[in-house]
């Protein structure tokens, strides 16, 4: 983006010395988070945890998505950081200082709303403004900022508009212009593209993203679209009711979810249940299907023997007509609907006592190979089939 | 909607006597209100369109109930019109001006305290832990539902044993009763439109609880604030009950001056004052009208 | 689902911090009503509840002849009262005398019994040659004292709590035997002025929403600019001051009126046969559907803008004609609109007093205008506080349907 240099230096200060360690980092030291959340709860009845005994540390400079389905303590957890809604129990620490009991307006961070919240009845300039104004800041000073902050959202033209005057993708600029202008460490996104559509929500998600990379800001996302948290983040944490599930990096979150919630919340997924036959070895295990064939798959966490298992293979990673090689695990299947979806096609099959698998395969021109009804021969690799015991990580 | 191509000839007649009744209906309304204005122009002493009026002859034509209006009650009846003793009579004697600085100077000070309560009421009743809120919405409403010849009767019991009738206090602590109910409901209309998030935005942006009062709920609200105080203010200058129980001819209003007018001997004259009030309703309306259009235009709503 | 990271005391104390914060909330957001609540019900609640205890508490009389109400006290209310009770009155009137109470006295006992007056004021002039034995000595004064319905009267004026008010303002009355019967049609006053109310009322309800149904359809249906304009000409009447509409009235109907006059010149009529539209029922019915139309169309103007253009053509592509769809599809979804507008129209014309004393005549006048004639005229203020009583309950039976049909936080204007 061109012209942004003059709002790139005024937010040196907050920029690390090295961006790519810093992309490329996966966790989050004491000495270098910029917040800590500590035995966190949240309550607002006194009877329901919203969110349960929350520990997160989130690092200088990184992108962190939370992400999970509605009520699930994400927008929540934003919410006590952002001091909308005070913690039950436990400390929230920002720079090493607890901020439990400061005020919203004392805190500092930076906030893009769900709606944006533009204040209607200023100019975009004003709304730019605003929280120069309140810190007192000089006229020249706000105006430079203003004129540089539009730059940098490329809307130089439109700073006398109302909001009601813009487009949705340019309202949306706007409010993260806002957010940032007044130069927080740490910016808040509750859900900010959720009104666009498709086309521009992907077109948002690379500018905010080249955002974060230019002015290395703390960004906190908040969202239920799984494909704009694997694409934006630096880290993503994965929330069901209350708890984080899994907190990694975007492809580990995809390659090796930790629990059976993750593995189907992420992507699609291919779900089959069974009985632990034998605990084997190198983490790959036996497991019985109620037709009574044995199937191996990679083992997640501790199982038992007898434990009733969940197995998830990825729609790609299920092979049509497998070679038969030691980890390969096959079933019969009967061929139920062809789905054509342009570059690939998708086959339906029914397993005697599962649910439905689902085969992507590449569309390759040749097409009419496979017909409905016809018995096929599936199958995977043990390592590309996670067991899971049922019931954990709900 | 217009009428599609293939309408039948009946459905053709009931769209256009639809069109017609409408339209007869919108002329019932206006009509009696426009129709005084040119017989308050009338030269002789009648109530109806005179032969020369009709005929647009200019000698049909005279403002001499207007003249009328201004110098009932002077002092000195002939003083030459518009000189400075003229009107220094006019300001200090004529009944008609009494009772028009007495219709002001009331409404302005019912509009203030109603407008006052009333928005610190809306703004109380739009908080989500106000408790018992449809009932108190209820009670604050009730003095437009209860009959006005009921609560001034009541008022009048009370007045009389507190030494308030005959009163400018009373007639503004009636007339605030009256107008503060239209105040709650344009302010807590506005409040329901408000967007929260706002509150939330400005304390994200550093701003604390004054300016976001200020800055931010105050610009927005309003248009509610002031259409709800041109409602007080219209509702205590039309009000006539409340001054007919409370009020001695010191306190007369012009709508109580009407009344009397239109009781004991109707003149021309009244058609004046009418037509006067027809054109400030107009002022009135259109301000109204420029309110709206502003409020919808800051909400974002496309301007028609 | 219990939690088990959330000890029993962390439970309680949670608790208790929660209720603590939402009290806080509440009390901050009630400070805000508090002082129009406090205004409100000192200057609007509280003389409405001293107007509903004067329908039922007198204690005018009871105080000016405490004697005289003591001695009537046990009295079986048939016949002529015994000879302590002349005694009584005789000193109580001494009394009064001293007082110079007697002229009020007249008055409380001339709005029970009207042509009293004399009777009482007399016995002011005379009773300093009062003597015992008094009641030959009041016989001589006055040959009324021997006859019960001044007994009866005062009996009545004598009791502090007393449901005479009612008695009257329901067209009721005590007979000799002291039993509740109803006045005779021809005596009868409040009851037809009460149903004279409720049918004009219903008639203004009927037209207006006969007139106002059809014009907010219209709008609802025009495109926005149009619909703004034509507005304009429903929001005026409703900004101009009631008097004047009342006065344009006045001025279109009467007898050498713009209406009549445009009769007689096109030779609809002759000028001999004026029309009287005014003056009368006729009058009231026509200046009130004037002035309460707006109050119809707005209400169901904004019901019917949020009725979705969609359901219409839904009903045409399901096979309905337009007659069909609008009948089963479109009213129904209007209802809301229909009973807000008529319980609104209908509420407001119950106490609607100034058109009616404008230009109702004798014919078109309303239960307000009595009201004000009790209060103004014959002085009964209880008479009145009961007749209001009755009006109110019946306005607030119809506003509590109201509420509970049009939310009050949706009520709307202009």
């Amino acid at each position: 983006m061109p012209g942004s240099n003059e709002l790139e230096k005024a937010l040196n200060t907050v920029k690390p010395a090295n961006l790519k360690e810093r992309v490329q980092k996966t966790s989050a030291t004491l000495e270098d988070a910029i917040v800590r959340f500590v035995n966190v709860q949240k309550t607002y009845d006194s009877e329901r945890l919203v969110v349960r005994n929350l520990s997160l540390n989130i690092a200088r400079g990184e992108f962190l998505t939370l992400l999970g389905p509605s009520g699930s303590g994400k927008t929540t957890t934003l919410m006590m950081l952002a001091g909308f809604e005070p913690a039950t129990h436990g400390e929230i620490l920002l720079n090493g200082k607890s901020i439990n009991r400061v005020p919203p307006d004392k805190r500092g961070i930076g906030m893009v709303f769900q709606n944006y919240a533009l204040f209607p009845h200023m100019t975009v300039a004003e709304n730019l403004a605003f929280p120069l104004q309140v810190r007192s800041m000089s006229k020249v000073e706000i105006k430079k900022r203003v004129n540089a902050a539009l730059e940098m959202v490329e809307l130089e033209t439109l700073g006398n508009r109302r909001p009601a005057q813009l487009s949705g993708g340019q309202q949306q600029r706007v409010a993260v212009a806002r957010a940032l202008i007044f130069e927080p460490e740490l910016v808040l996104m509750d859900e900010p593209l959720g009104a666009l559509d498709k086309r521009l929500r992907e077109q948002m998600q690379y500018e905010i993203k080249s955002l974060h990379d230019r002015l290395g800001v703390t960004i906190v996302y908040v969202t239920h679209d799984q494909s704009e948290a694997l694409t934006m983040s630096d880290r993503v944490a994965v929330f069901n009711d209350g708890e984080i599930q899994q907190l990694s990096r975007p492809a580990d979150l995809y390659e090796k979810p930790a629990t059976a919630f993750v593995a189907d919340f992420i992507g699609e997924n291919n779900c089959l249940t069974g009985l632990l036959e034998d605990r084997g070895r190198n983490g790959i295990c036996a497991v019985r299907l109620p037709n009574g064939q044995v199937v191996k798959a990679s083992q997640v966490g501790e199982l038992g023997d007898g434990n009733e298992i969940v197995l998830s293979v990825r729609p790609e990673r299920v092979v049509l007509n497998p070679s038969r090689t030691a980890d390969m695990s096959t079933l019969e299947a009967t061929v139920d609907k062809l789905i054509y979806h342009g570059d690939h096609v998708r086959i339906r099959l029914t397993v005697a006592g599962q649910k439905p698998i689902v085969v992507k395969v590449a569309n390759d021109g040749q097409g009419g190979a496979v017909m409905k009804g016809d018995v096929k021969r599936v199958g995977w690799l043990a390592r590309d089939c996670r067991a899971f015991k049922r019931g954990a990580g709900r | 909607m217009s009428l599609p191509v293939y309408a039948r000839p009946w459905e053709r007649l009931w769209y256009y006597s639809l069109r017609a009744f409408c339209i007869i209906v919108l002329l019932f309304l206006v009509m009696p209100v426009l129709v005084i204005i040119p017989l308050s122009f009338n030269a002789e002493p009648y109530f109806t369109f005179t032969e020369g009026m009709l005929k647009l002859d200019p000698a049909a034509f005279s403002l001499r109930w207007y003249r009328d209006v201004l110098e009932n009650g002077m002092v000195n009846q002939d003083l030459p019109v518009a000189s400075w003793a003229w009107l220094s009579d006019v300001w200090q004697n004529s009944q008609w001006v009494h009772s028009a600085k007495n219709s002001f100077s009331i409404a302005i000070g019912a509009t203030l305290l109603s407008t006052l309560l009333g928005t610190l009421a809306a703004l109380g009743l739009s908080q989500e832990a106000m408790p018992a809120r449809r009932f108190i919405i209820a009670l604050l409403i009730s003095p437009i539902i209860v009959p006005v010849i009921v609560t001034s009767a009541s008022m009048f019991f009370l007045f009389a044993k507190l030494g308030l009738t005959n009163n400018y206090l009373g007639i503004v602590v009636a007339h605030t009763v009256f107008g503060a109910p239209f105040v709650v409901i344009t302010v807590t209309a506005a409040m329901a439109g408000f967007d929260r998030s706002l509150i939330r935005a400005g304390q994200m942006l550093g701003a604390g609880p004054l300016v976001i009062f200020l800055k931010i709920i105050m610009p927005l609200i309003l248009p509610g604030v002031i259409s709800g105080a041109l409602f007080a203010f219209g509702t205590s200058f039309d009000e006539v009950v409340a001054v007919i129980f409370l009020a001695d001819y010191e306190q007369r209003t012009i709508p109580r001056q009407m009344w009397a007018g239109i009781r004991e001997q109707i003149s021309p004259a009244i058609l004046a004052v009418a037509s006067i009030l027809v054109c400030f309703s107009i002022l009135l309306l259109m301000v109204m009208e420029v309110l709206r259009r502003r409020a919808e235009r800051i909400r974002g709503v496309t301007p028609a | 689902m219990t939690e088990a990271v959330l000890a029993a005391d962390d439970h309680a104390l949670l608790k208790t911090q929660l209720s603590s914060a939402l009290r806080r909330q509440k009390l901050s957001a009630f400070l805000l009503v508090a002082p129009l609540l406090i205004f409100v019900t000192a200057t609007f609640i509280y003389p409405i509840a001293g107007m509903l205890e004067r329908s039922t508490y007198s204690p005018e009389f009871a105080l000016e002849m405490p004697r005289t109400a003591a001695a009537l006290a046990p009295w079986d209310g048939t016949d002529v009262p015994g000879d302590e009770v002349f005694e009584a009155l005789a000193l109580d009137f001494k009394d009064s005398k001293t007082r110079q109470a007697t002229g009020r006295l007249a008055n409380l006992v001339n709005v029970e019994l009207p042509g009293a007056r004399g009777l009482i004021m007399k016995i002011g002039r005379g009773v300093d040659r009062l003597q015992p034995p008094y009641r030959e000595a009041l016989v001589a004064l006055d040959n009324d004292w021997s006859k019960p319905e001044i007994w009866q009267a005062l009996y009545g004026l004598s009791k502090a709590y007393t449901s005479r008010f009612y008695i009257a303002a329901l067209d009721l009355k005590i007979n000799r035997q002291g039993e509740i019967t109803t006045q005779p049609e021809d005596k009868r006053i409040f009851l037809p002025l009460f149903l004279r109310t409720f049918w004009i009322g219903a008639l203004v309800t009927l037209c207006c929403l006969l007139f106002g149904f059809p014009v907010a359809y219209w709008l609802s249906v025009l495109p926005m600019r149009y619909a703004n304009l034509l507005m304009i000409l429903v929001l005026l009447p409703f900004w101009t001051s009631l008097l004047v509409r009342t006065t344009a009235w006045i001025v279109l109907l009467q007898n050498q009126g713009v209406i009549n006059s445009l009769l007689v010149w096109t030779g609809a009529i002759s000028d001999s046969n004026r029309l009287s539209l005014i003056f009368n029922s006729v009058g009231t019915i026509i200046a009130m559907t004037h002035i309460l139309l707006p109050f119809m169309i707005l209400p169901l103007y904004s019901v019917m803008k949020t009725v979705p253009f969609s359901y219409m053509r839904a009903a045409r592509s399901l096979g309905a004609n337009q007659y069909t769809a609008f009948i089963r599809v479109y009213l129904p979804q209007t209802k809301p609109g229909v009973a807000a507008g008529c319980l609104l129209v209908f509420i407001l014309s119950l106490g609607y007093y100034i058109t009616p004393a404008l230009v109702g005549g004798e014919s078109g006048t309303l239960i307000s205008n009595m009201i004000a004639y009790q209060v103004q005229k014959s002085l009964n203020w209880g008479l009145a506080a009961a007749l209001s009583s009755l009006l109110l309950v019946g306005v607030l039976l119809l506003y509590w349907a109201y509420n509970r049909l049009a939310k009050v936080d949706g009520f709307k204007l202009g």
